[in-house]
């Protein structure tokens, strides 16, 4: 028990050493998880639903385990950007066709909302992951742990220890 | 710090160009799939014409020119096609009423014109309006038949901010106009002007592509729709208040007559005349390009009137049943599709149910009224005079003709009854007469049985007489062939009927004449009538004509005469998938959900449209649900078939496409020759892919065999882009000082088909053929022949009428006229799509009967009189098969009508497959789709694509397409210029990109190693 307890204040340690390039990845990941059901709802059934665009998404949140470990952390955003991307190409390429049910009657501001809520919610949440991911490229993944505090916190008070004993 | 920076820099330079790089890899991509679109969009070409010498050739002297215009510059057959907007209207505008011979107006009258319309007409639907180059207005048409116009008044109109508006405020073609009537006390003094003692109220409306018009409020009140109750086609507040005043001011003596003239894509409801003591009334669809000018000669007598109506006008269109089942049911705001119509209670997927069966339009009009005379069981309340305003085929004249001495004879050779009529004019004022055909089949006890519906009176055939003098006569002939007398017998014999009994050949001035003179025949021959129900459109007793109506009897033994086409194909059910109480997937529920209108029980099965205490609409339509089986159909695809493969790529003949035009006597190699064959041994796997993955208002070339790539207009009414637009018609070829001007705006179809006169259509297909050999188009995505199966129907003004046999005849003449000149029609749009709203990949549902005997009918004709080649399948889903994907194609169009030539889809959308379409039997997508390569080892689909290749070849060898092609012309293709600079670019911006990442990459290793250096 102790143990658990152990590890779970060195990992809140941990996150408490996360700075915002890595808390923007979060939103990310959450999207990332939603955005395959939503298209697999919209598009199962149409001509234009493809395999990659709902697994690149799920590869992504793989990416997301880089910014875990030091060495890799910074490089953690640039992988998400890169499945991010590449799953909103495959994604416009295989289902644009769908947008001629919404262009029929013409072109207008509109565009987004008449598409349909499967493709508008699929294009802007890809959209907004590759612009968060952007941001956490240039952002700070984490700091340096505080030691020192981390120990005084945790270490049972010695009180307890020998009123214990 | 540097490193800082060099790291920040080339992040931003590696994000920068990777994006780049993937967009425009993908959108080079998704572009190379729409090569023709787009080249056509850009007006590049992607293939040349050149000359080659050939031993055999026929040399560089011979001329090419299959198909020649009569016209030698634009000028000329613009000018030919203006003058057919105005002898249009002559001849199909249709004098609706005309008290105390208010009409015609003596030359030099002098009139004052109310109403915006008279200023802002209605020239066209409104995507065809923007041919609205050398428009002539009411005033100048008045004024060129030598009326003399209150310039004062109509300046008000013209320069005033009254007139209709769009209240969707955008430029696509789905707008929705106000009226925007302008109200009585605004309007200046000249009004009342001294001497104009003639007014003339325009009332206008407009209609289109994409949206419906407005039967109840749903809403748009709120922006400003200024429709009475939200109803487009009953008179405004404004308008009623103009009339209104009229009428005062006539009692007064300002003026001596009101005249109403209907310049409407949709009739307006036929209410008002008797409560603002209108006198006259004509209706003129909307006037084209110089249908005004024809208005001032029919106002003027110039021309006598002798249009008759397409439709049924009603006197109050919520009385007409088939509203409850058809079109808008909310309004969406801003939501482009704007409309949703009814669709599955449990899924959004629109679906409509023609739940009235074969009655619509006078098919419920006069059968009910007959009913009524008939005094049958169940009529149920039906008062024709309160639905009705004026009968389909109704039409005035300012002399008087009559009817004799007519016979009907059946002829064995031709197995068809020859019928003639003697027309008189008893009058003394010259005019033609348009003369209508109508047919009774019994209602039998057989019918009532099996569920098998019979109109009272359904139009058969027509004709038109040559001018007549006052006491001159002029005997028509007409034909009706005997398989018209049968009727579909869908839920027991599965085929067509031609059922004993009697049957009755009849003239009237309308349908509804002709059926009082049928009932007056029954009548003398022993049926029972309660003859005080006998009544003409305007209430008044009438007895029939018996002389005008003349029975056939037939016995039992021609009962299944008719069940084989006159193809010899074998005539079954087709549609069983389209009837939901026959389609098994449908499952209990929807069987159940509904009956379809029937004669057997007027009064338990037909509904109108209602509104609570509240005002609140009542919903009243077939409520159907979409289950998983039916979602299973929506959504099958094509199975991998067993057999072999058929030959491609052969090289034992090496035919071009220009050596089956015609055999060595100048007759054309038909269809089914064995040449077609060894063409079609030719061809690759992936040539015949790439002509049927792209048909955007084209056919793509083919090189090895130099078929020329042809362009296609997509419209109901003609041409509609400039003579120039596609850089390949006469025009451009010989540099037309106008050739970027448009050919003229065609009036109204339904005006068309109100002229009755079947030489006039040839010549206007002609006109139409003129039109696309010089701006360069082949194949019209047009005419349109769906039925009015409402007044409300958007595209009203691009079909032609509510009755399938006025339409499909008028539309086989304009087919020959303009194949005459080497284009050729794709008829739209097949089928079963009669409302704008939902028809996307919307259900329709219907029966079998209704849809061979009315909705099928128009193409049917088409194709068997006309010769028209082939049809645009529609959008919507004909049941749960998306209708490109329907088996009727070959089965029915193909196997049963013998139509030879292909099919194109509409707009090619998601729910479509190229798969599934070209099994079906439909030959191209209306886009582009390129995932035929997945169905190389399909034999069933290869062999489809050779059919579908098969049935594009032989239209286009057959077409204008081939002037300029002999024996020794090829076809050389070639990459479009946007293609060869996107290709450019590409590697390009590749390079960049990996330079870029490379870069960054570069900075980050410098980094690790200075860090670890430091360290």
């Amino acid at each position: 028990m102790d143990k658990i307890k152990e590890l779970f204040f060195k990992a809140l340690d941990w996150f408490k050493t996360r700075r915002l390039g890595f808390w923007l990845l979060v939103p990310v990941v959450v999207l990332s998880f939603i955005v395959p059901f939503v298209y697999l709802a919209g598009f199962k059934l149409t001509n234009q639903f493809s395999g990659w665009a709902m697994a690149l998404p799920f590869i992504a949140i793989l990416g997301f385990v880089a910014a875990f470990f030091k060495p890799t952390e910074k490089y953690a955003p640039i992988i998400m950007y890169i499945l991010e991307f590449v799953s909103l190409l495959v994604f416009v390429k295989t289902s644009y066709m769908y947008l001629t049910t919404a262009f029929f009657n013409g072109i207008t501001g509109n565009i987004l909302i008449q598409a349909g809520f499967p493709y508008s919610f699929c294009t802007i949440a890809l959209l907004l992951n590759m612009a968060l991911c952007i941001a956490a490229m240039f952002l700070k993944q984490g700091r340096k742990p505080n030691s020192e505090n981390a120990e005084r916190e945790h270490t049972p008070n010695e009180e307890v220890k020998e009123a214990a004993v | 710090m540097i490193k800082k920076v060099l790291s920040i820099v080339s992040k931003v330079c590696a994000l920068v160009f990777t994006f780049a790089y993937g967009v425009l890899a993908v959108g080079t991509a998704i572009a190379n799939n729409h090569v023709d679109t787009i080249s056509t969009a850009l007006g590049q070409n992607v293939t040349n014409t050149v000359y080659v010498d050939t031993e055999d050739g026929d040399g560089e002297s011979t001329d090419t020119d299959y198909y020649k215009s009569d016209y030698s510059s634009v000028a000329e057959v613009r000018g030919a096609g203006i003058d057919y907007t105005q002898r249009m209207m002559e001849e199909g505008a249709v004098l609706l009423r005309n008290d105390n011979n208010a009409l015609p107006l003596a030359e030099g009258t002098k009139v004052s014109l109310f109403g915006v319309g008279s200023a802002k007409q209605t020239i066209s639907g409104y995507r065809e309006s923007g041919k609205s180059e050398g428009v002539v207005s009411f005033k100048d048409g008045l004024e060129s038949a030598g009326l003399s116009v209150n310039s004062e008044l109509f300046d008000f109109y013209a320069n005033s901010d009254y007139g209709k508006k769009s209240i969707y405020n955008n430029d696509s073609f789905a707008n929705i106009y106000t009226i925007g009537e302008a109200p009585w006390n605004v309007l200046p003094a000249a009004k009342t002007a001294s001497g104009y003692k003639t007014a003339i109220f325009v009332t206008s409306r407009i209609a289109g592509e994409a949206t419906d018009v407005q039967l109840r409020d749903l809403g748009e009140k709120s922006m400003g729709f200024d429709a009475k109750d939200g109803n487009y086609l009953t008179l405004s507040d404004n308008e009623r208040d103009v009339l209104s005043n009229l009428k005062s001011e006539k009692a007064k003596g300002t003026f001596d007559k009101i005249i109403v003239i209907m310049n409407v894509t949709n009739q307006v409801q036929c209410d008002f005349e008797d409560e603002f003591d209108v006198d006259a009334v004509l209706y003129s669809g909307s006037t084209g390009t110089a249908g005004t000018k024809g208005i001032g000669n029919l106002l003027t007598g110039k021309v006598n009137p002798s249009g008759k109506l397409s439709d049924t006008f009603w006197k109050n269109h919520y009385l007409n049943p088939v509203l409850i089942n058809w079109g808008p049911k909310t309004w969406n705001g801003s939501n482009q599709t704007r409309y949703t119509g009814y669709g599955y209670t449990n899924d959004g997927t629109p679906s409509v149910v023609y739940q009235e069966s074969i009655y619509s339009g006078y098919r419920y009009t006069e059968t009910r009224y007959e009913d009524v005379v008939l005094q049958t069981e169940n009529v149920g309340a039906f008062d024709y005079n309160e639905v009705v305003a004026y009968p389909f085929g109704y039409g005035l004249s300012y002399t008087d003709f009559s009817y004799n001495d007519l016979t009907v004879n059946y002829n064995a050779e031709t197995d068809c009854y020859d019928v003639s009529v003697t027309v008189k004019n008893e009058g003394s004022t010259a005019g033609r007469n348009s003369v209508q055909l109508f047919l009774q089949k019994p209602y039998t006890v057989y019918d009532r049985e099996n569920t098998i519906e019979k109109a009272a009176v359904e139009l058969v055939d027509f004709g038109k007489t040559e001018v007549l003098a006052g006491g001159a006569s002029e005997t028509v002939n007409m034909s009706v062939a005997r398989r018209d007398l049968a009727t579909y017998d869908s839920y027991k014999e599965g085929t067509y009927i031609l059922e004993a009994g009697d049957y009755y050949f009849a003239v009237g001035n309308d349908s509804h004449d002709a059926l009082n003179n049928i009932l007056a025949a029954k009548a003398d021959g022993g049926v029972s009538i309660n003859a005080e129900k006998m009544v003409d459109e305007r209430a008044e007793k009438v007895s029939g004509k018996k002389a005008l109506a003349k029975k056939v009897t037939l016995d039992d033994s021609l009962f299944k005469e008719y069940s084989k086409s006159i193809t010899g194909k074998e005539i079954v059910n087709r549609f069983s998938d389209a009837d939901l109480k026959l389609y098994e997937a449908a499952g209990q529920k929807n069987r159940d959900a509904f009956d379809y209108i029937t004669r057997k029980n007027w009064a338990g099965t037909t509904q109108f449209i209602e509104f609570d205490g509240a005002g609140k609409y009542i919903e009243k339509q077939v409520k159907t649900e979409l289950n998983d089986a039916m979602r299973a159909d929506m959504n099958k695809g094509v199975q991998k078939g067993t057999g072999e493969m058929p030959t491609m790529g052969s090289t034992s003949t090496a035919w071009q496409l220009f050596d089956l035009m015609n055999d060595e006597e100048g007759n054309p190699i038909p269809f089914n020759h064995k040449k077609w064959d060894e063409l079609l041994d030719q061809l690759t796997f992936d040539e015949m892919a790439d002509l049927l993955s792209s048909g955007y208002s084209t056919t793509r070339p083919i090189e090895s065999i130099s078929k020329p790539k042809t362009f296609d207009q997509d419209s109901d009414l003609g041409v509609i882009m400039s003579y120039s637009a596609d850089g390949k018609g006469l025009a451009s070829r010989l540099a037309d000082p106008d050739k970027d001007k448009k050919p003229a705006a065609y009036t109204d179809n339904g005006i068309t088909a109100g002229t009755r006169d079947k030489k006039l259509l040839l010549e206007y297909g002609v006109q139409w053929g003129e039109d696309c050999l010089w701006a360069g188009y082949t194949g019209l995505y047009g005419t349109g022949a769906n039925i009015h199966r409402s007044p409300y129907l958007g595209r009203s003004y691009g079909y032609y009428s509510e009755d399938p046999v006025l339409m499909g005849k008028a539309i086989a003449e304009i087919n020959k006229g303009m194949e005459e000149k080497g284009a050729f029609m794709l008829l739209k749009h097949c089928m079963l799509n009669e409302q704008e709203t939902s028809r996307i990949a919307g259900s329709s549902w219907a029966n079998e009967q209704t849809i061979r005997e009315v909705y099928l009918r128009p193409f049917q004709i088409a194709i068997q009189e006309g010769g028209v080649q082939g049809v645009m399948t529609s959008l919507n889903r004909i049941g749960a098969v998306a209708a490109p994907h329907h088996p009727f194609l070959n089965e029915v169009l193909r196997g049963e009508f013998g139509m030879v030539g292909y099919c194109v889809t509409d707009s090619y959308m998601p729910h479509m497959n190229i798969a599934s379409l070209l099994v079906a039997g439909n030959d191209l997508p209306l886009g582009q789709d390129n995932g035929l390569k997945n169905y190389r080892d399909y034999p069933n689909v290869v062999w489809a694509m050779r059919e579908s290749t098969h049935n594009i070849l032989y239209s286009v060898v057959h077409s204008n397409a081939m002037n300029g092609m002999s024996s020794n012309t090829r076809i050389i293709k070639f990459q479009p210029e946007w293609q060869y600079y996107l290709e450019l670019f590409n590697p390009i911006a590749m390079a960049f990109a990996i330079a870029s990442v490379a870069f960054y990459l570069g900075i980050e290793i410098w980094s690790y190693f200075g860090k670890k250096k430091e360290a």
